[in-house]
C-alpha cells in the first residue's frame, strides 16, 4: 500500500526499514510469570461504585471466578462475556467462566447503564 | 457514574503497552526525519491528467460502471438502511444493544463506511438515500428541481460544517445517541431537512456544499484509490470541480453529466487524490479540523484522565462538560492549526490568500484522521458489529424468528488484543507517513524552490507530529507498563 511513497528513490526503503525495526525492538512478549491457572474477584457495589474500583487484571486462559455483593436488589452485567449478575441485596451472587478472549470489559449496573469499572483480560 | 459514552457500548479496547508506545513514537519521529530526507530530492510533479490508470478498460467493469447498476442496487441498500434504522429504532427494544438502529448509525454507517470508503473510494454517493429517494421521485414525475433558490458562492459548506457539528455533538455530547428512539428522531428530521434543501437548491447544489455526508464523504473518498472521472464535462460543471483541467477526477456532477463513453473508472495510489481537491476558504479548514478533533475528543473521553476530571466536576452536568470539551479541543486543533499554516505560508513565501494556503494543507491531515479513526474503531468494528447478527432474527425483540441467526454468538477471533495492538500502531504509523508525504507534495506543488519548501515544512511537520503523537497517546491511555 504504501509502495508508491517509495518509488523514484533510492533512498526509498529507509523509513520502511526503520518502521520495521524500531516496531519489532520492542519486545511485547515481556517475561511475565505464568499466571495461576484459576483467579478470583469479589467486588462489593454500593451505590454508583464499586470496590475494589478496578480494573480487575486477569489473563487469558485463566479460570475467572467473580462474586459481586450489592446494596440493593439490581442486576449487574459483565459486557465482553455478556453475563448478568441477578444479585439480591447482601448475598454474593458468584459466577465462574474461562478468560477466553482479552480486551477491557466493562462492568456496569444494567438498569441505568452506570460503568462501575473494567474486568481488564491481558494477552497470555 | 453515568458516562456519556460515544454511539453505544462500551469499548474493549485493552490500552497499548508502555513499549509498543515507545517504539510508536519513535518510529513517527524517524519517519518524518527520513521523509524530510527524502523528499529533498527532485520530485515528480503534482496530479495532472487522467488521475490514475483507466478501470474502464476491462470491459466488465466498465459497462457496469457505466451503467446505473450500482446507482440501483446501492440506492436501495441505502434506503433499506435508512427505513430499517427509523422502524427499529421507533418500535424496536429500548436497550441500544439489543437495537439495530444503533448498530446500523454507529457502526455500519458512521464507523464502517467511512473505513470502506478510505480504503476502496466514495461509495457513499451511490448509498446515500437522500438522493437516491430523491432521484426516484424525480425520475417518478419525470422532472427536476434545478432548485427555487440560488445558492450563494459565500454559503461555501457552511451548512456542511454546521451539519457536522450537529452530528458530533450528537453522538458525542448529547448524552441521546444510545437511546433507539432519538436516533430515530434525528435521522427523520435530517431526512426531511436534506429532502427539502434539495428541492429548494438544487440536488447537484445541495449535495456539494450541503450535505454533511456528502461532504464528508467526497474528503474520505479522495484518499480512496478508485474514482470516477469524466472528460470534457468542467466547462459545465458548477462545483468548480478541477477549473482549468479537462479531465475531471471525483466530480460526481461531471460524471453524471458526461455521455456514457466518457465515463471513466480510475484507479490511484491510495491519498493521492487529495492532492487535486481545490475548494478553498475557511469552511472548508474548519470542516476538516472538526473532522480531527470530533475524533480526538472521542478518544479522549474514554482515557481515565478525562473520566476522572468529569467525575469530580459532575455538577456542571455531563453534557455541559461534554459539549464544552468538544468546542474547545475543536477551538484548541483550530487555532494551531490555521497559526501553523500562516507559519507555513510565511517561512515559504508563498503569494496564495491565507484561507488557500490553510485549506490546501488541511487536506494533508485527512490521513492522520482516517487512520485514527480505523484505529480507534478496528475492535469496534470486527466485534460489536457482530451484535446485529442475532438481531436480524428478531429485529424488534418481539418474538419473530425471521432468519435462522438468533443464536448467533460474537467471535472475538479478529479482536485478541495484541492483534489489535499492532493493527493501531501500523494504522496511526502508516497514516502519519502519509500525511508527511502529502504536505511535502503539496507545498512542492506550490513552490518550485525545494530548500523553501523543506524549511517551510517544519511547522507541518510538527504539528503532524503532535497530531499523532496525541493519537497514540489516547490509545495508550492508561499508561501501564506491561
Amino acid at each position: 500500500m504504501l509502495g508508491f511513497l517509495l518509488s523514484r528513490r533510492r533512498t526509498g526503503p529507509v523509513p520502511a526499514i526503520l518502521l520495521v525495526a524500531s516496531l519489532c525492538a520492542c519486545d511485547l512478549s515481556s517475561p511475565t510469570p505464568t499466571p495461576a491457572a484459576t483467579v478470583t474477584f469479589s467486588v462489593a457495589v454500593a451505590g454508583s461504585s464499586m470496590s475494589p474500583p478496578g480494573p480487575l487484571n486477569a489473563t487469558k486462559g485463566q479460570t475467572i471466578t467473580l462474586a459481586v455483593t450489592t446494596d440493593k436488589d439490581e442486576e449487574i452485567h459483565l459486557h465482553g462475556f455478556d453475563l448478568a449478575f441477578h444479585c439480591k441485596k447482601g448475598i454474593a451472587e458468584s459466577k465462574t467462566f474461562s478468560a477466553d478472549r482479552t480486551g477491557a470489559f466493562e462492568i456496569e449496573i444494567e438498569d441505568t447503564s452506570t460503568a462501575l469499572g473494567t474486568l481488564n483480560v491481558n494477552p497470555s | 457514574m453515568q458516562q456519556l459514552a460515544h454511539g453505544f457500548g462500551a469499548r474493549y479496547d485493552l490500552p497499548v503497552p508502555l513499549a509498543l508506545y515507545l517504539g510508536a513514537a519513535a518510529a513517527v519521529i524517524v519517519i518524518t526525519f527520513a521523509g524530510v530526507a527524502t523528499l529533498l530530492r527532485p520530485h515528480a510533479q503534482g496530479p495532472e491528467g487522467r488521475g490514475g490508470v483507466s478501470l474502464t478498460r476491462i470491459a466488465v467493469i466498465g459497462a457496469v460502471f457505466r451503467s446505473r447498476i450500482p446507482r440501483i442496487a446501492l440506492g436501495f441498500v441505502g434506503v433499506f438502511a435508512l427505513v430499517a434504522t427509523i422502524v427499529t429504532g421507533y418500535a424496536g427494544f429500548t436497550a441500544p444493544t439489543s437495537n439495530p438502529a444503533e448498530y446500523i448509525v454507529w457502526i455500519y454507517f458512521w464507523a464502517g463506511t467511512l473505513v470502506v470508503a478510505a480504503m476502496i473510494g466514495n461509495i457513499y454517493s451511490l448509498l446515500n438515500p437522500w438522493s437516491a429517494l430523491y432521484d426516484a421521485v424525480t425520475w417518478c414525475l419525470r422532472r427536476q428541481s434545478r432548485g427555487l433558490v440560488a445558492y450563494r458562492q459565500a454559503w461555501s459548506i457552511w451548512p456542511a460544517v454546521a451539519g457536522y457539528s450537529a452530528f458530533a455533538w450528537f453522538e458525542l455530547a448529547s448524552g441521546q445517541s444510545q437511546i433507539p428512539a432519538m436516533v430515530a428522531t434525528a435521522t427523520v428530521v435530517y431526512t426531511g431537512y436534506t429532502l427539502l434543501m434539495m428541492v429548494v437548491f438544487g440536488r447537484t447544489t445541495w449535495l456539494t456544499y450541503g450535505e454533511t455526508f456528502s461532504v464528508l464523504f467526497r474528503l474520505v473518498g479522495a484518499f480512496g484509490p478508485v474514482a470516477i472521472a469524466a472528460s470534457g464535462m468542467c466547462a459545465m460543471c458548477t462545483s468548480n470541480c478541477s477549473q482549468a483541467q479537462s479531465h475531471c477526477v471525483d466530480c460526481e456532477e461531471c460524471y453524471r453529466a458526461a455521455p456514457r463513453e466518457s465515463r471513466d473508472v480510475v484507479l490511484r495510489p491510495w491519498s493521492t487524490g487529495l492532492l487535486r481537491l481545490r475548494d478553498t476558504g475557511w469552511a472548508v479548514v474548519v470542516f476538516i479540523i472538526l473532522t480531527v478533533s470530533s475524533l480526538a475528543f472521542d478518544g479522549i473521553t474514554a482515557t481515565p484522565p478525562w473520566r476522572s476530571w468529569v467525575s469530580e466536576h459532575l455538577d456542571a452536568g455531563p453534557r455541559v462538560i461534554a459539549t464544552a470539551g468538544l468546542l474547545c479541543v475543536t477551538l484548541a486543533f483550530l487555532a494551531v492549526f490555521v497559526v501553523t499554516a500562516e507559519l507555513v505560508r510565511r517561512i515559504t513565501g508563498l503569494t496564495e490568500q491565507r484561507t488557500v494556503v490553510a485549506a490546501l494543507f488541511a487536506y494533508t491531515l485527512v490521513p492522520i484522521a482516517l487512520v485514527y479513526n480505523a484505529a480507534h474503531n478496528y475492535s469496534y468494528i470486527v466485534v460489536q458489529s457482530q451484535g446485529i447478527i442475532p438481531l436480524l432474527a428478531d429485529p424488534l425483540q418481539n418474538g419473530a424468528n425471521l432468519l435462522p441467526t438468533g443464536g448467533y454468538l460474537t467471535s472475538f477471533a479478529l479482536a485478541d488484543a495484541q492483534i489489535v495492538w499492532y493493527i493501531q500502531i501500523a494504522l496511526i504509523v502508516g497514516g502519519h507517513m502519509i500525511a508527511v508525504y502529502l504536505a511535502h507534495r503539496r507545498a512542492l506543488i506550490l513552490t518550485a524552490e525545494r530548500r523553501r519548501a523543506l524549511v517551510g515544512q517544519l511547522p507541518m511537520l510538527l504539528l503532524m507530529v503532535a497530531y499523532t503523537m496525541t493519537s497514540l497517546w489516547i490509545l495508550s491511555q492508561p499508561i501501564t507498563e506491561r
